[in-house]
């Protein structure tokens, strides 16, 4: 009924063809309304315009608070030295944030054994007394949650 | 602003130079073999896919990535665009101009949704820096520590590259993204996307030609169209993945095959695009070195056909010859850095679970392809399309783009039973990987599938739509 023969392929007919290109126009309106106004797509390019320069937006896509830290670890910490992080630290090994803060970071490299910083972002204030403070001192600090730990030769 | 600049120079170069080769090509010929905009968007595409291949070698040269070094074919342009001019009067000649005739008013609606969604995914590229996971982990931070070392470091395939993940990825992207760096003089992580949606627009560029040699000007802008709304498409346009570039690649390496094939001179431009563009898709992916075995399908098909042996092994060897010397350096770049972790060569292993593993692979591609939010209506219409003209697909000249549908899916089909990057058997990790890969490795499918269907439409000799 939709189809029609034609040498020797078979397509669908025109009156099918204006349902599929109708309804084709209709779900690419559609998914484009969705992502703007549902998926809150609108907020965010509301909130990246206004952000006006580069470091504003990389806030924005890793988040103001850790990208504000790694400005500042940035800042503090030698081009050659290493540094790491943890859990107990406040940042997951293997998830975005970790990805973001080496290729931030970089020349900086990431060193599991012995690192010259440690990278305290929101994590367990308890666990750094009790593990890290013997071997590292706190060397330079943003805010409380938020500081770097110098190994201490 | 002079990041602006050097942006807008990197991108000039590349034209310029890929500019060079394609009329090269045509000189060789003596023949126009591409209007003006589907050649602009060509040389695009050739000049930022070549600039990375000659940096490669400059690393195998122990040669840094010096403004000197990486500008030296800047006169190249012009010493072709002299041989010429001299050559032919008529520059920018095509034999069907795009504004020979006006458009109707479904062209109008067709050509305004392309034009929007290209400038949909600029804006939605250049909003945001590189963000995604596998741009930031696997892309920008190799990008970043050859731009700050204007070079790809000597240890870096011993050290640094085992410090992220996937080390041996291809380095197209890295390598493109360090030209621009290096250009700009800036880690301008915001500017450097632009290479995404251009390669994107270049895709819809570069289709849109092919399908209009074959089905005309309202069939190809129908068909370019339908490709550019979906919503997948244009979401990795704008991520720093490799997918559009990939896509990109080996769409047009299969396109040009078919064209080859088909024309009856045997064009052997299009042989030797066709065998550049597989090249660069092994340098994009490592999927992209199985696309030879998928071509020589494709010259079997045409052998069984008119029976030229001789004449289509001289082409095959040629093609194989050309992708070869194109992947050349980034092959011996491999073989001399001497690691081997994350090869694919190395990720084949037969984990058992066959069973258990078609079914999930089959499942998830359902999910996949029944998405109306991701592809739109494409794979339900592609599907009944296809079933109802299975006898015919695999006659005609349509024959081609049959095998190299099918061929790809048999190629993914068997990826994921027999490749296990995460796990042996069948697991959550890897259903995570079939959920994670599948919509992507669809992306690299659509323009093929799309020529198929505007293929079908020509055959069936569709007048109105």
């Amino acid at each position: 009924m939709f189809l029609k023969r034609g040498k020797p392929y078979v397509i669908f007919n025109e009156k099918a063809w204006r349902y599929i290109l109708g309804a084709w126009i209709f779900i690419w309106i559609f998914v484009f309304c969705k992502n703007l106004f549902v998926k809150g797509y609108l907020e965010d390019y509301k909130e990246l315009l206004s952000r006006r320069n580069i470091d504003g937006m990389r806030g924005f896509v890793t988040g103001d608070g850790l990208y504000e830290f790694i400005k500042f670890c940035e800042i503090s910490i030698p081009e050659e030295a290493s540094f790491n992080y943890g859990e107990h630290t406040g940042i997951t090994c293997k998830g975005q944030a970790d990805r973001r803060i080496r290729y931030y970071l970089y020349p900086r490299i990431k060193k599991e054994k012995m690192p010259d910083f440690i990278l305290f972002f929101n994590g367990d204030t308890e666990w750094v007394k009790g593990h890290a403070d013997a071997a590292y001192k706190r060397y330079k600090t943003l805010d409380s949650n938020r500081y770097i730990l110098m190994r201490d030769i | 602003m002079s990041s602006i600049l050097g942006l807008l120079l990197s991108q000039g170069y590349a034209s310029a130079f890929g500019w060079s080769i394609v009329t090269l090509l045509e000189i060789s010929v003596k023949r126009h073999m591409f209007c003006s905009y589907e050649k602009f968007v060509l040389s695009y595409v050739v000049g930022m896919a070549l600039l990375p291949l000659y940096m490669v070698l400059l690393f195998l040269m122990g040669r840094v990535f010096s403004p000197l070094n990486l500008f030296i074919f800047a006169p190249v342009p012009f010493i072709v665009f002299f041989i010429y001019s001299k050559k032919k009067k008529a520059f920018f000649a095509c034999s069907e101009s795009p504004g020979d005739r006006r458009l109707s008013v479904w062209e109008r609606v067709f050509a305004g949704g392309i034009i929007f969604e290209a400038f949909h995914s600029l804006f939605r590229a250049m909003i945001k820096p590189i963000e995604s996971f596998d741009s930031v982990a696997s892309f920008a931070i190799k990008a970043k520590i050859f731009y700050l070392s204007e070079s790809i470091p000597a240890d870096f395939f011993k050290t640094l590259a085992l410090e992220f993940p996937h080390p041996s990825y291809p380095l197209m992207i890295p390598l493109q993204e360090t030209f621009v760096f290096l250009s700009m003089n800036s880690f301008n992580d915001l500017l450097v996307k632009i290479i995404f949606p251009a390669h994107f627009i270049a895709l819809l560029g570069l289709f849109y030609f092919t399908v209009k040699v074959v089905v005309g000007r309202k069939g190809a802008l129908l068909a370019t169209f339908l490709m550019a709304s979906m919503n997948e498409l244009n979401r990795f346009s704008a991520m720093g993945y490799t997918d559009i570039h990939f896509s990109l690649y080996i769409s047009m390496a299969l396109m040009f095959t078919y064209r080859y094939l088909t024309s009856g001179r045997r064009e052997r431009v299009f042989l030797i695009l066709a065998g550049l563009f597989s090249g660069f898709s092994a340098f994009t992916k490592d999927a992209g070195l199985f696309l030879p075995i998928l071509t020589a399908i494709l010259f079997i098909v045409s052998i069984m056909d008119n029976k030229k042996i001789a004449s289509h092994i001289r082409g095959y060897v040629a093609y194989l010859g050309i992708s070869a010397v194109v992947v050349s350096p980034w092959i011996a770049v491999r073989m001399i850095s001497g690691f081997d972790q994350d090869f694919v060569g190395n990720r084949f292993h037969y984990g058992g679970y066959v069973i258990e593993r078609i079914i999930a692979v089959l499942y998830e591609f359902q999910v996949n392809v029944f998405n109306p939010k991701k592809w739109i209506l494409l794979w339900p219409v592609f599907i009944v399309l296809f079933i109802i003209n299975f006898k015919w697909s695999l006659k005609t000249e349509l024959k081609y783009i049959t095998w190299s549908i099918f061929s790809l899916f048999v190629f993914y089909f068997i990826f994921y039973i027999v490749v296990d990057p995460l796990s042996f058997g069948i697991d959550d990790a890897y259903r995570h990987s079939l959920r994670s890969s599948m919509h992507r490795h669809l992306i690299h499918v659509v323009p093929i599938v799309m020529f198929w269907m505007a293929l079908v439409f020509k055959k069936a000799n569709l007048r109105k739509v």
